[in-house]
């Protein structure tokens, strides 16, 4: 099988084997994917997955023993240019938000439409990412919120004022659609704003661990 | 040994008679003690100081110590323990000390606190009837058998076989100013040189004899009825005694200090000898006992039947009717240029004292024959201006004085006059003027001269010339320029009645509500009772030499230090330490008059002179408040229960006593009612308690302790000066009180209550465990059963799911497989439902917030409603119950349900707000409202129908309410969800 650099290679991390079976098999069919690997266990992910060098991995969130938040936050690092998409069953918003400030980038509900769960994965490779006004709520509040003392990071203050305002407009509700419309932009560029959020969101979990980490150690 | 003296009678001496008219004598103030104020009876048969001051007092009621306040009986010990302590006879001798001679006989002496047989040979079973200290400090005691005994401290000299001394005669001795002891025994006379006693022959036939004591040269001695004096060489004779006051009438005979001689007799009280005769002393009984000097002057006396007697030198003189006026009110007083003294007498008219002493009055002129004399004041020239109903009088220096009409105006009555050093007179020229006579000329200042007063008070001139006035209304005035002006108090004042101007400025005024009011540096302060003083009623002022004011009140005449009132004038907070002159002074009951001026004067002499309603009062400030060191303080014997405590070093008394007296005694014999005693028991008392007349501290149970009980005293008006008694006692606890059983019990409550606490806390603590263990247990329980559902069904449903989606292409709209994914999913969401609602991870309002959120954004979107969301940034983190939460967003179901169907909306808003005690909801549309026809009249009430009843029974059941309201305009509806927040909690 000939392999054109323009295809998206996928990992799929999911105990359960039907499930991989029938992403595997979505994914085999899709005419821009490529299978990259599968894992029944977090285990089995980190020893191996790194090597398939994925483009995006769907992973499972409750994945037992290891979850799959822990598993994107040791996993991000190996494969800083890799996506991980969350897939879930049910929008747990604690959950899926631990997986964005982890790394992810993403999630899905286990129950979407094929043709939806497989644009998705092309959305998440050009850049977009899916917030709910719930995952916005709790990044506002983990920004608003700093885990630490005076070391901790300052706050909203490290979003940028267009970064806050679609922030502020997700929690009230708005869809993506609705957002550019009432910013006089295009959808995809609120995706992009999404997706800086999501990165310093990760930078901004890291610090409040470090600085976590550092005063209890001091 | 006997000597014979030839002793010779001087003729009567004329010399004496010359001295008689010389002065007249010192007049006494009498107090009366008797049987209500504590004395055991009326009748006393002898009293005498002793050495420590205090006063005893012997008759047939007992013998008692006195110590101007309280009297003490004391009691008898040894062979005449339990006997009465009667006793006729007392004496004091440096070696014998207080004796006192028991009617049961033998001889007892006060020793530390109490009586103890006096051990004299020949003394045992002996009854005595005279006790006498010789000046050589012999104890001399004569017996009811005849007998006389001597004692010098060493051995006793006993007389029995003298001539007369048969016991049937009356035996009285005395000592001279050489140290000799006279003894008269009926009509015999003896003198004692120190060793032997002899008969003295005394010229002329035997008569009754009795003799007393003198300080100067012999003793006296009463011949029948002559009174002798004895020279040293022979007797002088120096009156004849009336009827009834002779030798054999005499009971007791006195020397005070001033070689005065007192004499008690048996039915015609007592007399007082002096260098201008006999004369009779006011006694409250005429049977006379027992006489006696104190240290202070006073003269005590011992009646058979009037109780105790004190006489005082009167600091004072009346100028009454009694004195020779006519009426007993006068309302002026002054002294001329020549040292006359006047007196405005009411309804006498004018009257002076005559060098003599005695008063004499001025014949009224012929026109006016009831002239009733207003104001009198020192002329110039000599003699007194007079103001009367008539007009204005003038009196001259001659004697006799007459009283001559003085040219003036036709003046209304004039109550105040004042003559100015300058000579002139001022006046008061009623109701509005003020007058004023110079030169012969008549002034008047009215309102055009500033002076807008009316009744003028008191006229008065300072250091400086300048005229002062003040009016019955508080109004005062002071001269300026040609005229006079207002001088501001510092507030409304009554009448101002005296005013006082010293050389710095110092202002006085006596005021008839304030008291003094005093300007000082400009400041005004009134010093009144408040204070000390002991009235607010000011009417007279007038200082002394040695920076006392004397003033004149409605309560009496009291002194005050200048000093003490600066001091309190600076400092309200001070005491001012006035006295009033009273009962101890022989004065009670004493109101001043000060509405006509002059009401009191300042002699040259330096005596002051106070009208009052009793008369005018003339005052020695020298004598009439002697400075006193400040009386002797000593704490009695303690009583237990009416029971007696020794007082010994070491008290213990035992615990459990209902009641404990400590009586002490304040010595003053002079001035008893000034005394002021405090005490305080410290382990008990807080503060010093300030004695009653009684002078006993009387205390309840007291507990265990070590207790120290003190008293002070001192004399009212002299600040700092104090004595002080302190007794200290121990309160020995019962054997129940003991400390190892209290501290037995102690343990043992100690040990209880330890037990009975621990046994509360652990139960508390095990029901609370149990308590978190089945929450826990039910927490679990919630999470598995979320857990489950979640692994198993969620697992299972999404493989459906994810099965219909596996054939590539679309699936066919309404076919199979897109009818079972559409199930799968809705099934997937009422599962997610589900372990959400059950799962206690979401136990928050956060929680609610999200999924409430995101169910809305899914459920309105995909009907093509816009869905906006006002929740604040960050909720309170209180619990919510799984339940209430699961109850509130299947309210927010059923309510955008609603919307969806009926609204016709194009918007939704749903605003979550904690407000108060109050957890809001409000899902607000901008659809088509409520149809006016509808079922809710009243939009405000709680609703029913369109599925709302759900609602509102679903938060009934947690206490809240749902409201239906229309929207803003008339379009949309708003359904609010209110429930109380702490429900929540």
């Amino acid at each position: 099988m000939t392999q054109s650099p323009a295809r998206i290679r996928v990992s799929l991390v999911d105990d359960d084997a039907p499930t991989r079976r029938i992403l595997m098999d979505m994914i085999a069919g899709a005419p821009r994917l490529e299978f990259a690997s599968q894992h029944e266990s977090t285990e089995s992910a980190l020893g191996t997955l790194a090597a398939a060098r994925p483009d995006v991995v769907l992973m499972d969130i409750n994945v037992p023993l290891l979850n799959g938040v822990e598993c994107v936050r040791r996993l991000k690092p190996k494969l800083p240019h890799a996506q991980f998409l969350m897939l879930t069953v049910y929008e747990d918003a604690d959950h899926i938000f631990a997986a964005l400030a982890a790394g992810a980038t993403g999630y899905l509900l286990k129950s979407t439409r094929r043709a939806e769960l497989l644009s998705a994965i092309n959305q998440i490779m050009e850049g977009g990412s899916p917030m709910s006004s719930g995952i916005a709520r709790k990044v506002v509040q983990s920004f608003t919120r700093p885990a630490g003392g005076a070391s901790a990071p300052a706050g909203v203050e490290e979003l940028s004022p267009r970064e806050q305002s679609v922030l502020a407009l997700l929690t009230q509700g708005y869809l993506y659609k609705e957002i550019a419309e009432s910013l006089g932009v295009s959808v995809p560029t609120v995706s992009t704003y999404i997706r800086r959020i999501y990165e310093k969101l990760q930078v901004h979990s890291r610090s409040q661990a470090v600085a976590k980490y550092f005063r209890k150690g001091g | 040994m006997r000597s014979a003296i030839s002793l010779f009678f001087l003729g009567f001496l004329g010399s004496a008679a010359a001295l008689a008219a010389a002065t007249a004598g010192v007049s006494h103030a009498l107090r009366e003690w008797h049987t209500q104020d504590g004395l055991p009876g009326e009748e006393l048969s002898r009293v005498l100081q002793a050495r420590d001051g205090f006063l005893w007092l012997a008759g047939p009621n007992g013998i008692v110590q006195f110590d101007g306040a309280r009297f003490e009986h004391r009691v008898f010990s040894g062979n005449v323990s339990g006997l009465p302590s009667l006793a006729r006879a007392l004496a004091e001798t440096p070696a014998a000390g207080l004796v006192v001679a028991p009617t049961a006989g033998g001889l007892q002496t006060w020793r530390d606190g109490r009586f103890a047989e006096l051990p004299l040979p020949g003394a045992a079973g002996r009854v005595f009837t005279v006790l006498f200290g010789g000046r050589d400090g012999a104890l001399w005691a004569a017996g009811e058998d005849g007998a006389v005994l001597r004692w010098d401290g060493r051995q006793t000299q006993t007389f029995a076989t003298l001539d007369g001394l048969n016991g049937r005669a009356v035996i009285s001795l005395a000592n001279d100013a050489a140290g000799n002891t006279w003894l008269v025994n009926g009509t015999h006379l003896y003198r004692h040189d120190g060793a032997t006693l002899a008969p003295v022959n005394l010229a002329g036939p035997r008569v009754e004899l009795r003799i007393g004591s003198s300080a100067a040269g012999g003793p006296w001695l009463v011949a029948h009825d002559r009174l002798l004096k004895g020279t040293g060489t022979g007797w002088a004779e120096q009156a004849r005694l009336p009827d009834l006051v002779g030798a054999h009438h005499i009971q007791a005979l006195l020397e005070d200090r001033a070689g005065t001689l007192w004499i008690g007799t048996r039915s015609q009280g007592l007399f007082v000898f002096q260098r201008d005769g006999l004369r009779r002393v006011e006694t409250s009984h005429d049977d006379i006992l027992g006489l006696t000097a104190d240290a202070d002057g006073n003269i005590w006396v011992a009646t058979n039947g009037g109780g105790l007697n004190r006489l005082r030198p009167r600091v004072f003189k009346v100028f009454d009717r009694g004195a020779g006026l006519r009426d007993n009110f006068s309302d002026t007083v002054c002294e001329d240029r020549d040292g006359r003294i006047w007196f405005g007498n009411r309804d006498g008219g004018l009257a002076w004292l005559r060098p003599d002493g005695t008063v004499a009055q001025v014949p009224a002129p012929g026109a006016w024959p009831d002239i009733s004399v207003v104001s009198v004041a020192p002329h110039p020239d000599g003699g007194v201006w007079v103001t009367a109903g008539p007009g204005l009088f003038r009196v001259d220096r001659r004697t006799p004085p007459e009283l001559v009409q003085w040219p003036a105006p036709r003046l209304p009555i004039i109550r105040c006059t004042l003559v100015a050093r300058d000579g002139s007179l001022w006046f008061s020229a009623e109701p509005e003027r003020i007058g004023r006579l110079v030169a012969g000329r008549f002034e008047f200042f009215g309102r055009e001269a500033g002076y807008d007063g009316r009744q003028i008070r008191f006229l008065a001139e300072d250091p400086a010339g300048g005229i002062w006035c003040g009016t019955a209304s508080g109004q005062l005035f002071r001269r300026e320029g040609a005229g006079f002006v207002r001088v501001e108090l510092d507030g409304p004042s009554g009448s101002i009645n005296a005013i006082y101007v010293e050389a710095d400025g110092t202002l006085w005024l006596g005021t008839s509500d304030r008291g003094l009011l005093v300007r000082r540096g400009g400041t005004w302060r009134a010093l009144t009772n408040q204070q000390g003083l002991p009235d607010n009623h000011v009417t007279q002022i007038l200082a002394d030499d040695r920076g006392n004011f004397w003033c004149g009140s409605a309560r009496g005449i009291f002194r005050v230090r200048r000093s003490d009132l600066l001091a309190s004038w600076a400092d309200p907070a001070a005491r001012i330490h006035a006295v009033l002159l009273g009962k101890d002074e022989g004065l009670r009951d004493i109101s001043c008059l000060g509405f006509f001026q002059p009401a009191a004067w300042r002699a040259r002499d330096g005596s002051l002179w106070f009208t009052t309603r009793r008369g005018v009062l003339q005052l020695d400030p020298e004598r009439a408040l002697p400075e006193a060191p400040p009386p002797s303080v000593r704490i009695g014997e303690l009583r237990c229960d009416q029971q007696p405590a020794a007082r010994t070093a070491g008290i213990e008394l035992q615990a459990g006593f209902r009641k404990l007296e400590i009586p002490f005694s304040v010595l003053c014999l002079s001035t008893p009612e000034r005394v002021n005693a405090r005490f305080r028991l410290d382990g008990f008392d807080a503060d010093w308690i300030t004695a009653g007349a009684d002078h006993v501290a009387t205390y309840p149970q007291l507990p265990p302790g070590d207790y120290r009980f003190r008293v002070v005293a001192g004399l009212g008006g002299i600040s700092g000066d104090q004595s002080e008694d302190m007794l200290l006692f121990t309160v020995v606890p019962l054997w129940w009180q003991s400390w190892w059983l209290r501290a037995g019990l102690v343990m043992v409550a100690g040990v209880g209550v330890t037990w009975w606490v621990r046994a509360w806390s652990h139960r508390r603590l095990r029901l609370r465990l149990e308590k978190l263990e089945r929450q826990g247990a039910i927490e679990r329980e919630r999470t598995r059963i979320a857990q489950n559902i979640h692994d198993d069904l969620g697992a299972s449903l999404t493989r459906i799911s994810l099965l219909t989606q596996s054939q590539t292409g679309d699936p066919a709209p309404g076919g199979l497989l897109e009818r079972i994914y559409a199930t799968a999913v809705e099934a997937t969401r009422a599962m997610d439902e589900i372990v959400w609602a059950v799962n206690p991870k979401y136990d928050d309002l956060d929680s609610l917030a999200s999924y409430l959120g995101n169910f809305a954004q899914d459920f309105l979107g995909a009907a093509g409603i816009r869905c906006r969301l006002d929740v604040p940034g960050c909720l309170p983190a209180t619990p919510l119950t799984s339940q209430i939460r699961h109850h509130l967003f299947l309210c927010c179901k059923e309510a955008l349900h609603n919307v969806v169907k009926h609204a016709a909306a194009t918007e939704v808003t749903i605003t979550l707000r904690t407000e108060g005690a109050n957890l809001t909801l409000a899902i607000t549309d901008n659809g088509r409202g409520i149809p006016s026809s509808g079922t809710l009249r009243d939009p405000r009430r709680i609703v029913s129908g369109q599925g709302l009843e759900n609602m509102a029974s679903r938060l009934a059941a947690m206490q809240g309410r749902c409201e239906l309201r229309p929207g803003a305009g008339g379009r949309g509806t708003t359904v609010v969800f209110t429930l109380p927040y702490h429900f929540a909690a």
